[in-house]
């Protein structure tokens, strides 16, 4: 698993958002804790993650490793949008389920070439899928700013990368888990529709299988916002 | 049945006739003319039965040399993706490169082939073009050993046997390989990424008895089996220079997930090429000249083969998809 650089952009925002994090009081909002289901619709970010150099080996004589060139490969970091439906359980629970897509690339680039080939960075934009179930943790006791609710959230869901011209696709899972907040901009008491907000999420997201070359898991960083409206029971 | 004989020197050899597959093929197979069409060389029947010669050489008895090519036939039978099956028949008092029909594999001396360690040779039917009868040679003027971890000062018989019974099955040179140039004119491997890679690592060098992702894709190629023609991926294009094909570039493509290297020629003068029997996924596509084995060893001379264009990458990862082609790529080289 990869973390590194990623990792602490991730721990940076986690501290931001705890940093603004205070005790509620009383300020919760009826209409805030009210069970309701929430449809949402946003754009994110998931960073890159390395998959480490590996080498195009030919070998030598005592059966040793001889390095034609090197390749260091990658995913690159991608906007992407996301659809969201939540259904809030009688508690500080809720379950989510939501879908994304984005276009990140996957990069290789060459290096040591025995015979002298100029680097490159070869890549491929990949059509990146998501399916992904979460639950939701309000932080009721909590508040960001006046109005913002924190919440945590941990997932997990099924990742599908198609390859440029969509000729090859390779399946792989997917976990998440971080945390947010909500911030209702507009509530109505005994509406259908009873809150209008917006929505920001940071996550760490790791990314299983998929086309990831070494067949192995790799973190990246996520940040999410996205608008949502709430409807009462 | 009209036949001829073709000869297949290997490993350090010189004045190799080697003839062109057709285009749509990984590393180099043996093509022959039928008619109007080219085939590609093959056997027919299997299992394919050969004969071990009774002749030995210092340190080497008659199980010894059983021993090493039984184990040679055996690396490749054991092939998963490919059909080809051998049957030891027994051992003979015949010469190897008698034209009885009969496949021998044996020593004979040839002092006057100073780099040449063992040649194969063909007996073709020129109506088929299916392979007839295949003998092969190993040079008594070297040292051979059989010993398990190599012995220095001699070239090992089992891989050796191994590079040579990839010709007897159909399979031609492959240039995944690096060698530097002696004074002498020989050459020196530094290191290779194929069985079938025209120069051998060396004396006490075990290390050729072991198959390759290159020659493993060769004879899955010519007989594929366990779902190889299903799920096997190509990368197709052509090499070009300020415009104009190249002929015998070659191109490699490295797998990311797998870390192989198959590899194969432009082998038209409009520099189309095609590398077959690649496991599905993204490639780094690499394309050189042709510039670290001797070129006959691959290709007749009257072939217009380009070594002035510097080595270099293709700017895309290509994606070999399962069962199908990655779709025509174009490499542009430029000149030295």
């Amino acid at each position: 698993m990869t973390v590194a650089r990623s990792t602490a952009l991730l721990g940076g925002a986690l501290f931001a958002a705890l940093f603004w994090t205070r005790p509620a009081a009383a300020q919760s909002t009826p209409t805030d804790a009210a069970p309701r289901t929430e449809v949402g619709v946003g754009v994110d970010w998931m960073g890159g993650a390395s998959f480490g150099t590996s080498s195009a080996n030919e070998v030598v004589a005592s059966g040793g490793a001889f390095p034609l060139f090197t390749a260091s490969s990658e995913y690159g970091g991608a906007l992407g949008v996301n659809v969201k439906i939540a259904r809030r359980l009688r508690s500080a629970f809720a379950v989510e389920a939501s879908a994304s897509y984005s276009r990140p690339e996957l990069r290789s680039t060459t290096a040591a070439d025995v015979e002298g080939a100029p680097s490159v960075t070869a890549t491929d934009r990949l059509r990146q899928i998501t399916i992904e179930g979460a639950i939701l943790y309000k932080l009721d006791r909590w508040r960001v700013g006046r109005r913002g609710s924190p919440f945590l959230s941990a997932g997990a869901g099924f990742l599908r990368h198609l390859h440029e011209g969509d000729t090859f696709v390779q399946n792989g899972e997917l976990y998440a888990f971080g945390g947010g907040v909500k911030i209702p901009l507009l509530t109505r008491d005994r509406k259908r529709l009873a809150v209008a907000g917006v929505r920001a999420d940071v996550r760490a997201v790791v990314r299983s299988h998929g086309a990831a070359p070494d067949g192995r898991s790799h973190l990246s960083p996520a940040l999410g916002v996205s608008a949502y409206l709430g409807f009462a029971k | 049945m009209i036949r001829r004989r073709r000869s297949i020197l290997a490993l350090a050899a010189a004045g190799v006739v080697a003839f062109l597959a057709q285009p749509a093929s990984a590393y180099l197979k043996f093509g022959v003319r039928v008619g109007s069409q080219d085939v590609v060389l093959k056997w027919a029947q299997m299992p394919v039965r050969y004969f071990v010669s009774d002749a030995t050489v210092p340190g080497i008895s008659e199980s010894d040399l059983q021993g090493a090519v039984g184990r040679a036939f055996a690396t490749w039978q054991a092939v998963p993706t490919s059909s080809i099956s051998y049957q030891f028949a027994g051992v003979t008092t015949a010469h190897p490169l008698t034209d009885d029909g009969a496949s021998v594999l044996g020593f004979l001396a040839r002092p006057d082939m100073d780099r040449v360690l063992a040649s194969t040779h063909f007996l073709i039917d020129n109506s088929t073009g299916s392979i007839v009868e295949a003998d092969i040679f190993f040079n008594s003027a070297f040292q051979w050993s059989v010993a398990a971890q190599g012995d220095a000062g001699k070239f090992d018989l089992e891989s050796i046997a191994l590079h040579e019974i990839g010709h007897l099955s159909g399979l031609g040179h492959s240039a995944l390989g690096e060698t530097q140039l002696r004074p002498d004119g020989g050459r020196t491997v530094t290191a290779s990424d194929a069985v079938m890679f025209p120069v051998a690592l060396g004396t006490g060098s075990i290390a050729g008895r072991t198959l390759r992702a290159d020659d493993i894709a060769g004879i899955s190629d010519i007989y594929p089996d366990g779902g190889f023609a299903a799920d096997a991926a190509s990368i197709s294009g052509r090499v070009t220079k300020n415009g104009a094909g190249v002929f015998g570039a070659h191109v490699v493509a490295f797998n990311l997930a797998t870390g192989t290297m198959v590899a194969s020629f432009s082998l038209s003068t409009q520099g189309e090429f095609s590398i077959g029997g690649l496991s599905p996924g993204p490639h780094i596509v690499r394309v050189e000249p042709l510039d670290d084995a001797d070129v006959d060893g691959f290709f007749d001379s009257t072939m217009p083969v380009d070594l002035n264009f510097r080595v270099g990458f293709y700017q895309r990862l290509v994606v070999a998809p399962r069962g199908h082609d990655s779709g025509a790529i174009e490499l542009k080289v430029t000149p030295k």
